[in-house]
């Protein structure tokens, strides 16, 4: 074929493409001007290159009209919106109300324009502004089952301010604006910062994802609190019992959540006396720092005659053990004998020991011991002696250096993490083999947040060492476990 | 602002649109969709052989970019950015489509699938007529499937640099390869829409087209 460029024309066709586009340096152009100066078959390329190029104008450049510009914004922000939504709702079902400021910033910003025309059509924000107190009080009104329950909860005398529970002025923040207009709302939502913006919407899509019928009795809830000539002191003591909630752990709500109401008012009163008592068990920090040093320097001056006491596969098992993990367990042994007791100084110890550490208490924790006969107080020590334990005080008293820690952690799992059940049965294994089972109860219960076959008496919600490493790198892979001496 | 992004802004207007679009400005995407929306749309439609298509692909680009605004960097030129996320959707528009037909040159007969529609358009007109006596709208049609005897490539370099009127360099960012890699790029594309428009228009001569797989 006669137009087929031949393999030394193909530089040539390249030249002048690139000649016509303009792309060639000054001195490459010179060239290609003198060579088709010289070569008529250049010249009929490069005529065909340009008319070819001139013929492709005649390609139809299809117009696009404004009903294509208005059907894109719309697209783009119903896709944004959609974006939004899907970002912000973390429940499965979600509303397809129309948020203005849900479709970012663009949507936001116009004051003008289809995209915003298109977004606020219909009005979008208004269930959101008509819910805001009730979104903004989620939380609470969720944990109240009616406003009779909360007359209730008064008429027992529970959650009320004498008892030491939060001020108002910290409660009223985020109590609803009576004289609030929807306009007013309106405005106070549009003037949020983006931040508040987010935070309101994840509440709406919580409120979305709740069962209709759950939604109307807390709208419900909301109005007839707002009528209640009462309203503020009911939604003081609402605040509070919130916060008490909270201190609860879970298997405790839960069993709250599973009573009718009329049972449920008792089992509150019942469990807030039941933790005045348990607070009278509990010490300052400062107490029960005392009280474990005490107990470490008992233990040190008795450990040798209490490890005789001890059937010798066990006392051998201790041995094996490094100094602060033997410690920690011989005071847990010596409590659980002490309990078998039934009363009357612990093992090994005297009256005198519990002089000694009255006279180390704050004068607060040494008048309630002072105001019982001696035969009480050792099982208040006993009692405070188990709290103290629980407690993350004192992990380093009477040990070694900090190279320790990962004794310390185990120490406080098997302490408060574990059933007696399960101490014992750690108690029974060999030194090494305990120390593998313990490091493995450890890492495999510290990754969920509330693992199975936790003590029911072990800490309150919230109290765990959540976000921390599990467990050190150092023990997860160490053959031998922690350092022994 | 640093010095040379205001030069861009000054040269550039609509870097300074798509600026505003990444601080949220609704006016300025508004603007942006209108200023491109008839050129995005007509790279398209000769990129993918469809308007119905290339507007759906365009709406794409757009949505495209609003999600991609708060990323967006000032360039030389902000055609060349939304041209290169033009560039891929029309790609993977293009591979979604099962094994892409393209028409290649034959140079004598019509191949065992018969004539095309360009053979028998030409075929009903009479036979040798030169190539200025064509109704306008054949004309169009002629170069239409000229370009469609390019590869995916070709094409689209030719499109931005025919309707963009792109740089080179340009085309290379749009397309992620080398400015050296467009020049041959260019140089082959429009070879083969001289070789197969030329006799045409010289001499009335008939290109003869067959459907073939091109895969490049």
């Amino acid at each position: 074929m006669s137009d087929m460029p031949s393999p030394s024309a193909a530089p040539l066709e390249e030249q002048l493409v690139a000649y016509l586009d303009g792309e060639l340096d000054a001195e490459s152009g010179r060239r290609i001007e003198e060579q088709l100066a010289a070569d008529p078959r250049a010249r009929r390329m490069l005529q065909g290159l340009e008319r070819t190029w001139e013929l492709l104008d005649d390609l139809d450049a299809p117009p696009v009209g404004e009903k294509f510009t208005q059907s894109t914004l719309e697209m783009v922000a119903v896709a944004v919106r959609s974006d939004v939504q899907q970002s912000l709702a973390a429940a499965p079902r979600r509303r397809r109300r129309r948020r203005l400021f849900a479709a970012g910033g663009v949507l936001a910003a116009a004051a003008s324009g289809f995209l915003a025309v298109a977004i606020f059509a219909s009005d979008p924000n208004k269930e959101l502004i008509q819910d805001l107190p009730v979104l903004e009080n989620l939380d609470e009104y969720r944990q109240v089952e009616s406003l009779e329950f909360l007359q209730k909860l008064r008429a027992e005398g529970l959650f009320s301010k004498e008892n030491g529970e939060p001020s108002p002025s910290v409660v009223s923040a985020g109590a609803p604006r009576t004289d609030e207009t929807p306009a007013r709302r309106r405005q106070r939502v549009e003037s949020m910062s983006p931040s508040d913006k987010e935070q309101l919407l994840r509440l709406d899509a919580r409120f979305a994802a709740i069962d209709p019928a759950e939604q109307r009795r807390l709208r419900q809830l909301h109005e007839q609190l707002q009528r209640d000539p009462d309203a503020e002191r009911l939604r003081q003591l609402m605040h509070r019992y919130c916060e008490w909630l909270k201190t609860l752990p879970a298997y405790s709500r839960a069993e709250l959540a599973d009573l009718n109401p009329a049972d449920s008012v008792k089992w509150i009163k019942n469990r807030v006396q039941e933790d005045a008592r348990e607070n009278g068990k509990r010490l300052e920090k400062k107490d029960a720092e005392t009280l474990l040093r005490w107990m470490n320097q008992c233990m040190a001056r008795q450990e040798a005659g209490f490890l005789q006491t001890m059937p010798e596969q066990e006392r051998k098992k201790l041995m094996e053990m490094s100094p602060p993990m033997r410690h920690r367990l011989l005071i847990w042994q010596v409590l659980q004998r002490w309990q078998a007791a039934g009363g009357g100084p612990p093992p090994m110890m005297t009256n005198e020991d519990l002089v000694r550490l009255r006279a180390d208490l704050s004068s607060e924790a040494r008048q309630r011991l002072a105001a019982m006969p001696v035969a009480e107080q050792w099982p208040q020590v006993a009692a405070w002696m188990r709290h103290a334990l629980r407690q993350r005080v004192g992990g380093k008293q009477g040990h070694g250096p900090a190279s320790k820690a990962d004794d310390e952690r185990l120490l406080k799992f098997f302490e408060h993490e574990l059933t007696d059940a399960e101490r014992d049965r750690l108690l029974n294994m060999p030194g090494e083999e305990m120390q593998r089972e313990l490091q493995r109860l450890y890492l495999t219960r510290t990754k969920p947040p509330e693992g199975t076959g936790h003590r029911p008496e072990g800490p309150r919600h919230g109290n765990r060492p959540g976000g921390e490493r599990p467990f050190p790198k150092k023990i997860e892979k160490g053959p031998k476990g922690p350092e022994r001496r | 602002m640093s010095e040379s992004s205001a030069r861009r802004y000054a040269l550039d207007p609509d870097v300074r649109l798509m600026l505003e679009v990444r601080d949220d400005s609704a006016v300025a995407f508004e603007e942006l969709v209108a200023r491109y929306q008839g050129r995005l749309v007509t790279v398209l439609k000769h990129q993918v052989g469809s308007r119905e298509l290339a507007e759906d692909l365009a709406q794409d680009v757009f949505l495209r970019m609003y999600r991609a605004r708060k990323s967006y960097e000032p360039g030389a030129k902000f055609a060349a950015w939304l041209f290169t996320i033009a560039n891929h959707v029309a790609a993977n528009a293009l591979r979604s489509q099962s094994r892409r037909r393209e028409v290649t040159l034959r140079s004598s007969d019509s191949g065992p699938l018969g004539p095309r529609p360009l053979d028998r358009m030409l075929q009903a007109s009479s036979g040798q007529m030169p190539a200025r006596q064509l109704a306008k709208v054949e004309m169009r049609d002629i170069v239409r499937m000229a370009m469609e005897t390019l590869n995916e490539r070709q094409r689209m370099a030719v499109l931005l640099s025919k309707f963009e009127g792109m740089s080179y360099a340009e085309i290379a960012v749009v397309m992620e390869i080398s400015s050296q890699a467009v020049k041959s790029l260019l140089s082959r594309a429009r070879e083969n829409l001289r070789e197969v428009l030329q006799p045409y228009f010289e001499h009335g001569d008939r290109p003869m087209l067959d459907v073939q797989d091109n895969h490049e």
